[in-house]
């Protein structure tokens, strides 16, 4: 069995407003292993992004503990990435310079740009380094997206929802894109999302949480489908089951 | 492909070019005619005497008056002078009110702090500050200068906070996740972010500080265009009123035909923020 990196240890969160004590989160807890994808599913407000905050390190949890690697996360750490819901290209860089942003940030040395020509070059993004972002499709984008992510070598790539703003034509082919990028890189992923066949498209294991305050209801593996490729998943007999089997957790409201 | 086509049937895509150009022109044409028919009323007008020429003078008076003052050099200094005063009060106003607004942007909570203060201020007219101005100041540009400055101060903090403060929240996560510094999310985000704000701001500071010099010139001065027209107003002379008038809106549109050009070449270099 492979090496936990994440832990998410009977995590709580309560926001505190004038009026009155909102509790987002309770006592969710799992774990993901080296090399996995999993998703997180919810219904909107269940507290999917406050849960994404806390494992970010941009917000501490009320209780419990998010650890990555054993150690606790107090803060945002250059061992995870995010990606963003949005591409959320900066219009005033090229692509070149918006996917080498965080090596800026991080004042990274010369063999991490090389790396990030290597990905681009990889991934069919070679010829739009000079281009501006408003020249791309959107599918293009989400990848220039996904590749700012990688190109500072994150252990751990948070997603979220990202790919809920493309229309369902990029949004299935991008999901292809990434599935094969995250596997040809390695990487393993929490994908946070409200989509259930997106879910089941790219990842290993869906952690379904409940309505507010959101908890883990149940965590599905996926068997059968983990080694097939998402257009293959679709097509699968399981695909429509465990669809349904989600669909009906997510229904009945805690 | 225009084989294909019956002769004497349009290419659709040159008809709409046709459309789209002869469009212009006629806007144009309409324009410079608003412009000639306005002058030509006036100079009939008054020659005919419906309107009194003493008061109302007349485009023929005003050139006459424009041939006098630049022969005698008067035109030039009154035009330096105030043109000066503007560009000064617009300058030190914008620049002053952005670093201002950074601090705020910076701090938060000195922002909450300040906020009342910055409504207030920005809800008095200015104008009344300047008898206060000139008699800390003396009876000098000086005076004109900082009345520029108050008129297009509080509205630049404001305008510039208000676009840092609504930067993109999901950029800003981006940036942090990066583990990006506060100095570095403004310089590499906030600030490119709010190009588009900032021109906008100089436009609207150009006319305040013109505002604000005029204003300035009527209170206290020895030159400039403000004075000529309150000299011009004391001694009877509207021939010289109008034409400084006439003056001050040339050098005003030119200014601001500057500033239009500097927003044309940040769109070019950073494409729409």
């Amino acid at each position: 069995m492979a090496d936990t990196i994440l832990d998410v240890d009977h995590v709580g969160h309560v926001y505190q407003t004038p009026q009155r004590e909102i509790e987002a989160l309770k006592d969710v807890d799992f774990h993901i292993e080296e090399g996995e994808f999993v998703s997180l599913v919810g219904p909107s407000g269940c507290g999917k992004s406050t849960l994404l905050t806390i494992i970010a390190g941009l917000e501490h949890a009320t209780y419990g503990e998010v650890r990555l690697n054993g150690r606790p996360v107090t803060g945002p750490t250059e061992e995870i990435g995010y990606m963003p819901q949005k591409d959320h290209l900066f219009s005033w860089r090229t692509i070149y310079s918006n996917i080498t942003l965080g090596l800026e940030i991080q004042k990274k040395g010369p063999a991490y740009y090389r790396k990030a020509e290597e990905l681009m070059e990889k991934y069919g993004l070679r010829d739009a380094g000079r281009m501006m972002p408003d020249q791309l499709s959107g599918g293009m984008r989400q990848r220039c997206s996904l590749i700012r992510t990688l190109v500072t070598d994150p252990k751990f790539l948070l997603l979220d929802e990202a790919f809920s703003a493309l229309d369902y034509q990029t949004r299935v082919s991008v999901s292809i894109d990434i599935h094969t990028i995250i596997r040809n890189e390695k990487k393993t992923v929490l994908l946070v999302t409200h989509d259930i066949s997106e879910s089941l498209m790219l990842s290993d294991r869906v952690i379904v949480l409940t309505h507010r305050p959101g908890t883990v209801k149940k965590i599905h593996d996926l068997g059968v489908l983990k080694n097939l490729a998402p257009l293959e998943r679709l097509e699968h007999e399981a695909f429509g089951s465990i669809t349904r089997e989600i669909w009906k957790e997510l229904d009945s409201h805690g | 492909m225009d084989k294909s086509r019956k002769t004497g049937k349009k290419d659709p895509r040159s008809e709409y070019l046709h459309k789209l150009k002869t469009g212009k022109i006629r806007i144009h044409v309409l324009r410079i005619a608003i412009l000639i028919l306005f002058i030509t009323l006036w100079e009939v007008l008054t020659a005919s005497g419906i309107l009194n020429p003493f008061i109302f003078s007349s485009p023929s008076r005003v050139l006459a008056t424009l041939d006098d003052l630049s022969v005698s050099g008067d035109l030039w200094r009154h035009i330096g002078t105030s043109v000066l005063e503007t560009i000064i009060g617009f300058l030190s106003g914008t620049i002053l009110g952005i670093a201002v607004a950074v601090l705020l942007w910076w701090s938060p909570s000195v922002s909450k702090v300040l906020d009342p203060y910055l409504v207030v201020l920005n809800a008095l007219p200015k104008t009344a500050l300047g008898p206060i101005f000139i008699v800390c100041m003396g009876t000098d540009t000086g005076a004109i200068i900082v009345m520029t400055l108050a008129i297009s101060l509080i509205v630049t903090i404001l305008n510039v906070l208000n676009g840092f403060n609504h930067t993109d929240v999901e950029k800003v996560k981006l940036m942090k996740m990066f583990g990006a510094s506060r100095l570095q999310i403004f310089r590499k985000l906030v600030m490119p972010a709010n190009l588009s704000t900032i021109v906008s701001v100089l436009k609207i500071n150009i006319g305040l500080s013109w505002v604000g010099v005029i204003t300035g010139e009527f209170l206290v001065s020895k030159a400039g265009l403000g004075y000529l027209i309150v000299y011009g107003s004391q001694v009877f002379k509207m021939d010289l009123v109008i034409t400084s008038v006439v003056v001050l809106a040339i050098c005003a549109m030119i200014m601001h035909a500057g500033i239009v050009l500097l927003e044309k070449a940040t769109r070019k270099r950073f494409g729409a923020a």
